[in-house]
């Protein structure tokens, strides 16, 4: 039967084995018949399927398809390059925010510190300023102060007859901008020419009294 | 020495449109003539040869080389998008109706030819993909194979019992005929 099937498909002779055996067998004779008729078929089909007219329609617009897929990969591609942009700017960003939140926390501890130690040193009377103090000028300058423009050199001054600080007094550092006469009434010598406001660090008691000053600009005293 | 469908894929890839003309010229006849065939239906046939091509050029869908030949990848996209346009020509105007409206539209009006268009339809998937690529696209059974994915023994018996299936039913439609003729 295989023999049959391809000896009709390819259009070849039977070989003579099986022309012998068409002629003794009407049912495989039957079978061949009906293949051919396929065949025939077939062949029209085939005929038919490529009597096309050409359709330069079709062609003209795949082809403008193509050249609008190209056109719109570089948009793509300059989109994503865009986006990817946006993204580095925005993690630069973030990360400066980050930076800049955590950077005081390390620098915090050492002007608290120094503000506890120089705050001390300028009034004997307060010799001792406990940890706790330390810390409290720490949360002050954290919401109060710009520590990097604190300057290196910078010193505290105490405010001449202020009452001393009690043991374990909490101090509170508060940056302001003063102006000379207040200056002038807590004891320091300000120049006459001094008419504009002044940014000072000023140390005050539980009771609200300042107790030290350390002020930012230059100045005569 | 005419360069193979990978590399025509590749340049055209890189926007060489005179690669995918070559392509297009090469590919696009049998793919609608494989159309025409699988549907019956010019109409569907033109879309499916057009769409198949819009795909290939798209950015969602890529051909990847190492599962196959470009011309298979595009016959399976073929054979997938007549499937799924019979079904919503089915759908929107009745299974029967596609079938008589447009079997090859003017050209074949004999009514054999178009029982057997019917009859092709009808035959599972795998006995027709093989029964058009061997029979109608006159593709040999190694080629077939290739395309079809299949071992070249199971393409040579699903010819033989396409074509066992297309005889009988047109040997019971000539009989059907006869009894109405009489």
């Amino acid at each position: 039967m295989i023999e049959l099937v391809e000896s009709a498909r390819t259009g070849l002779p039977p070989g003579a084995e099986l022309q012998g055996h068409l002629r003794e067998c009407t049912r495989c004779k039957e079978r061949w018949d009906e293949e051919q008729s396929l065949n025939t078929q077939f062949q029209f089909m085939r005929y038919a399927a490529a009597a096309r007219p050409k359709s330069e329609t079709r062609r003209h617009e795949i082809m403008r398809e193509f050249a609008l897929e190209h056109q719109r990969a570089p948009r793509l591609s300059l989109r994503w390059a865009f986006s990817i942009a946006a993204i580095l700017l925005l993690a630069v960003a973030l990360g400066q925010v980050w930076r800049n939140s955590h950077r005081p926390t390390g620098s915090a501890n050492t002007q608290a510190l120094s503000v506890a130690q120089n705050s001390g040193a300028s009034s004997p009377e307060n010799s001792a300023v406990p940890a706790q103090q330390a810390i409290l000028a720490q949360n002050e300058f954290s919401e109060a102060a710009d520590f990097e423009k604190l300057p290196e050199d910078s010193d505290f001054v105490a405010v001449p007859f202020a009452p001393p600080l009690a043991t374990g007094e909490f101090v509170r550092v508060v940056r302001t901008e003063l102006r000379p006469i207040a200056l002038a009434r807590m004891g320091f010598y300000v120049s006459a020419a001094a008419a504009s406001e002044i940014t000072a660090d000023v140390v005050f008691g539980e009771d609200g009294f300042p107790r030290a000053v350390r002020v930012l600009e230059e100045m005569e005293f | 020495m005419p360069q193979s469908d990978e590399e025509l894929y590749r340049q055209m890839r890189k926007g060489n449109q005179s690669a995918f003309a070559e392509l297009y010229e090469r590919r696009e006849p049998a793919l609608f003539r494989y159309a025409l065939h699988l549907s019956g239906s010019r109409v569907v046939a033109e879309e499916v040869a057009h769409e198949a091509f819009v795909q290939l050029i798209g950015s969602k869908m890529r051909f990847d080389e190492r599962r196959g030949s470009l011309e298979g990848y595009l016959y399976g996209v073929a054979r997938n998008l007549v499937r799924v346009m019979r079904r919503k020509m089915a759908f929107e105007q009745g299974a029967d109706q596609v079938a008589t409206d447009d079997v090859l539209g003017d050209l074949i009006k004999d009514e054999r030819t178009a029982a057997l268009y019917a009859a092709i339809r009808e035959l599972p998937d795998s006995y027709r993909d093989a029964v058009v690529l061997c029979d109608l696209e006159e593709k040999s059974y190694e080629e077939a194979a290739r395309l079809m994915k299949c071992p070249l023994g199971t393409v040579r018996s699903r010819v033989h019992r396409a074509r066992m299936l297309l005889s009988a039913r047109l040997k019971a439609l000539s009989v059907s005929a006869g009894v109405t003729a009489r």
